[in-house]
């Protein structure tokens, strides 16, 4: 059985319904949603059962009311990447820093560029944006035209 | 006697805009702070905008060195999207300018690394022998830099028979220069004696800090993409990862020399067993709607595209993560305790290229607020200097020993 | 085993050779085959009505397409935004583009840098 079906396995018999959907679009690739709040839990149990102590990236998408943040880890060969909603009337997640320590760059560039507010977050400062970009204008939402100039 | 010192963002020791500003405590650092964001061009916004053939030759742009890692890494991606077989000759010849944009990296870094050690020849002569592999580049692709070479399907260029040779002709130069330098810096006392030691980062610090590519390796951390995660023409070739347990700035200077040996056997497998057959094949402009993660070993580590597609012939989301930001804060931990003169070493050591990451800043703010001040004459300071070099090199380590004070 | 000036008989032995570098511009470099210059446009294949797709991909915007009839357009190609990187080539379905050696572009007008080839 390889690695991405024994992770989909486990998190099922532990997580039950938690686990809203999983995807291995291929081997060594899998994509798990679950629910906001049980985020900090589910990454806790991988680190304990699976040792997952890689996180690659954190990527954040508008997907029009919601915004869709994954977790891209690494273990054991496969990527990991977990999805979960936020809403954007209240766009709140907790930190995952005490657990990863190498999240911490990765949380506040979502920060900046999407408007998310990482709550405990031990270091919340701005990242990317300069220091007199405009309160409450996040480049990579949607809503943020670009104007594109031809010629 | 706390001093705050800005370096950057333009500084004649920094290629790369970047401000650093660095508390020391005589020589010592005692606090480092980074801010980013001068380099900031906001690709990621700009590769929603544009279609999947636009969008191949803005991720190629996204770094000059590794230009072509980074086409591959979202040619790849899209690939998988379409579900598009790309057919056997394109990964070889794909494989091939990965590699060889490897040796190009690598051997730049040498250089830069000497340079910052104030070892100026080896600068000037592994940069003359670069050449060699900028010389293939441009024989296969054109361009000495931005080689343009992949599609989506494939690669745009073949490598014709009467490359093959000039290819293997170059690629054994560069193996014996490259074991040349692997002598040279290994014996060198100028380069021992600054890179023995200096800017340690042991193996858990690696692991918890999710370091990645040489800086990852030179600590003993096994992990390279191109065998845990394998892509293009990987699985077909015979590789080692190298590592080294030294944990220091030689560690990191002896995996990535190395690593241009590995990458040569690498090209020479590849030419001697190109397949025969076409090299790419065509793709539709639209792209269905899902997402995918596209993982490369980068010259200077993981690299990571995100693509989202949303059913058009643009992306809905593009992200990219680039390995100097996953390793920048190593680096923090590295120069912390370390001597302000081996800041630019050791910050080179990561091989960092701001026009990749450009997205920081941290502040650790303990021992921020000391104010003792302290008097000394011009013949005591120089007293104290000759002993602080002297009791330096008997314990090169600065981690290891602390610095003394008068 | 460490020792000082390990580099030393190697740059003896390189201070009679032939220096590494060429006198541009009097001694110039052959320029690879498949090197991409100046694009050159040829005004009798162009089908004039495919819309300009070599504008639609071009990744620098440098090409922008130009009103020649009712229902017709040719492209300009804006040398001053130019990447050189062959797509234009590419994406023309009659082969109407070609890339050439020409790399001396250097100007100190941009007017001089639009290039309308017909």
């Amino acid at each position: 059985m390889s690695v991405a079906s024994d992770v989909e396995n486990k998190l099922k018999e532990t997580f039950g319904e938690q686990i809203l959907k999983v995807r291995i679009p291929r081997e060594r690739r899998i994509f798990v949603r679950i629910p906001l709040p049980k985020v900090k839990e589910v990454i806790d149990y991988l680190k304990q059962s699976f040792g997952m102590v890689h996180i690659t990236t954190i990527t954040a998408v508008d997907v029009g009311e919601d915004i869709e943040v994954l977790y891209h880890f690494f273990c054991q060969g496969v990527t990991i990447s977990l999805s979960t909603f936020v809403p954007k009337t209240n766009p709140v997640l907790d930190t995952i820093t005490p657990v990863m320590p190498g999240a911490i760059l990765y949380e506040r560039e979502i920060q900046d560029l999407l408007g998310l507010k990482v709550k405990d977050h031990p270091d919340p400062r701005r990242l990317i944006l300069p220091d007199d970009w405009e309160e409450g204008v996040y480049p990579l939402r949607k809503d943020y035209k670009v104007e594109v100039k031809e010629g | 006697m706390a001093v705050t010192i800005p370096i950057g963002p333009q500084h004649p020791a920094l290629k790369e805009p970047i401000n650093l500003t660095v508390t020391v405590d005589g020589e010592t650092i005692v606090d480092i702070g980074v801010r980013l964001g001068y380099n900031h061009r906001g690709i990621e916004k700009a590769g929603e905008l544009g279609n999947y053939i636009q969008d191949i030759y803005l991720t190629a742009r996204i770094c000059g060195i590794c230009s072509h890692i980074h086409s591959t890494t979202f040619c790849q991606g899209v690939e998988e999207l379409l579900g598009l077989e790309v057919p056997k000759r394109g990964l070889y010849i794909r494989t091939l300018v990965c590699e060889l944009e490897r040796i190009h990296s690598h051997l730049l870094w040498l250089g830069v690394a000497g340079h910052e050690l104030g070892f100026d020849t080896l600068f000037m002569y592994s940069w003359r022998d670069r050449e060699i592999v900028m010389d293939l580049l441009e024989i296969i692709s054109g361009n000495r830099v931005n080689y343009g070479m992949n599609t989506i399907g494939g690669v745009r260029r073949n490598i014709t028979d009467e490359m093959k040779p000039q290819i293997l002709k170059g690629i054994q130069q560069l193996k014996e220069r490259t074991e040349y330098y692997l002598g040279v810096a290994s014996t060198e006392v100028t380069f021992l004696r600054r890179t023995e030691g200096v800017g340690l980062l042991p193996k858990e610090k690696a692991i918890e800090l999710c370091a990645c590519g040489p800086t990852a390796r030179g600590s003993g951390v096994e992990y390279d993409v191109r065998r845990d995660d394998p892509y293009a023409a990987y699985p077909y070739l015979d590789f080692k990862v190298v590592t080294s347990d030294l944990g220091d700035v030689l560690g990191r200077t002896v995996v990535r020399v190395l690593e241009v040996i590995e990458s040569c056997k690498m090209c020479r497998q590849i030419i001697e067993e190109l397949p025969e057959g076409e090299f790419r094949t065509k793709a539709p402009r639209k792209v269905p709607a899902g997402e995918v993660v596209s993982k490369t070993e980068a010259p200077r580590g993981e690299l990571l595209h995100y693509i989202r597609s949303n059913g058009t012939d643009h992306p809905e989301r593009l992200k990219v993560r680039t390995p100097t930001l996953a390793n920048i804060t190593s680096v923090l931990h590295c120069l912390k305790g370390g001597y302000i003169a081996d800041i630019p070493i050791v910050f080179a050591a990561i091989d960092p290229c701001m026009a990749c990451m450009d997205r920081i800043m941290i502040l650790d703010s303990e021992n921020r607020n000391r104010k003792e001040k302290q008097a000394i004459s011009w013949e005591e300071l120089r007293k104290y200097s000759m002993k602080w070099y002297s009791d330096r090199y008997q314990s090169p380590s600065p981690l290891k020993g602390e610095a003394r004070r008068v | 085993m460490s020792k000082i000036g390990a580099m030393f008989p190697e740059i003896s032995r390189y201070l009679f050779k032939k220096r590494a570098t060429v006198l541009y511009p009097f001694e110039r470099l052959d320029i690879p085959k498949n090197f991409r210059g100046r694009p050159i446009y040829d005004p009798e294949k162009c089908s004039l009505k495919c819309k300009g797709l070599c504008a639609t991909d071009c990744p620098a915007k440098a090409i922008i397409m130009e009103q020649v009839g009712e229902e017709e357009s040719r492209p300009v190609f804006l040398l001053y935004r130019c990447a050189f990187c062959g797509q234009c080539a590419e994406s023309c379905p009659f082969g109407a583009i070609t890339l050439s050696e020409e790399f001396e572009l250097a100007s100190y007008d941009k007017e001089s840098l639009i290039s309308k080839q017909w």
